[in-house]
């Protein structure tokens, strides 16, 4: 995809700031997907999602972290020196997944603010998800996100495709489709239209697959 | 006498991160979960060295750092500050209030523990 002229290039920040912070802080390499279409459906493994809110006065936007519980787990146990059930405890999973998506973020900020669009990051928020297994692939990719459908409280899709760069508008910084509930995706009267663009990166990591999705509403058309 | 280090972050995984990077090194290691908190135990026990996250609900570093300044017994304590964000924001800010250094996260452990050393002695506990 070709990003919007002028306005910094969130598909390479995003693939950047995430290997680098599973490599420097996980001594983990991965191998970036270009295409989500196969994603292994039949793991349907518990995922753990983590988000950061950036706000700036020229941009405004989220950064969205997707994890295999097994994968969160892991890394509690690498990074801790915990083992055994201390590194299944769910508390330091949220935990961990959001301080990674806390440094995704961090690293998404600088590169943004290198770009001339300044923001302050967000207290990490994390929610949790059992993964609907799909029929077929198919299905999830061209239904409103089937495979973040949640068991529990229900959450209202609000995108119909992940295709990333192509500049759309918005009137509210966006959020990812699971962190929204129903009734709050409504714009507010007499706020002006910006710029929005939304990437999603997909790696390939110590056999689990890890999604980053980075949205941003830019205040410049 | 053995150096204490306060570690303030409101991630758990951080804190035990840290205890574990400086368990086998002769030091003490105190923790605190936000800037109120730390601010109390830093007032109390006066440590050698305090590790501070810039970001934290309750109270952030910046506003511990400033109150830390402002108390005469914490005001040339030494200060490593944590930062996700390494915009240069940020980092002016905490030139400003007079930081001993600061460390990006994610980092290589070698590179704090080397930044640590820098400010008070790490000896290990074997050699000790």
């Amino acid at each position: 995809m070709t990003p919007a002229s002028n306005k910094p290039d969130l598909h390479s920040i995003g693939e950047t700031a995430f290997t680098e912070v599973l490599g420097t802080l996980l001594s983990l390499s991965a191998t970036v997907r270009e295409s989500a279409n196969d994603r292994p459906v039949s793991a349907a493994p518990d995922e753990i999602s983590s988000s950061v809110l950036l706000t700036g006065q020229r941009i405004s936007g989220s950064v969205h972290l997707r994890l295999p519980l097994t994968f969160v787990a892991y890394a509690v146990r690498r990074l801790t020196g915990l083992d055994g059930d201390a590194g299944n405890a769910s508390e330091l999973q949220d935990d961990a997944a959001g301080e990674l998506a806390n440094m995704v973020a961090g690293r998404v900020a600088s590169q943004l603010a290198a770009h001339a669009y300044p923001c302050k990051l967000g207290t990490p928020s994390v929610s949790r998800s059992a993964r609907l297994a799909t029929k077929n692939q198919k299905e999830a990719a061209h239904g409103a996100h089937p495979e973040t459908a949640t068991a529990g409280p229900r959450t209202v899709p609000v995108r119909s495709s992940i295709g990333g760069g192509e500049a759309r508008e918005c009137s509210t910084p966006p959020r990812p489709s699971d962190v929204l509930r129903a009734g709050t995706a409504r714009a507010p009267v007499g706020v002006s239209r910006h710029a929005l663009a939304h990437e999603r990166t997909d790696l390939i990591c110590e056999g689990h697959w890890l999604s980053l999705e980075i949205q941003c509403c830019y205040a410049d058309p | 006498m053995t150096p204490r280090i306060l570690s303030i972050d409101d991630s758990k995984t951080i804190r035990l991160l840290l205890a574990r990077l400086f368990r086998p090194f002769a030091c003490e290691l105190l923790e605190a979960a936000n800037g109120e908190e730390g601010l109390a135990i830093a007032s109390r026990e006066n440590p050698d060295l305090i590790i501070l996250d810039y970001n934290m609900p309750v109270m952030d570093g910046i506003t511990m750092l400033r109150k830390m300044r402002e108390e005469p017994g914490l005001r040339r304590t030494p200060v490593i500050m944590l930062t996700a964000d390494s915009g240069l924001q940020s980092l002016a800010t905490v030139a400003r209030l007079g930081v001993r250094d600061y460390v990006t996260k994610p980092f290589r452990e070698e590179e704090l523990l080397g930044k640590v050393g820098r400010i008070i002695p790490l000896i290990s506990r074997v050699e000790q």
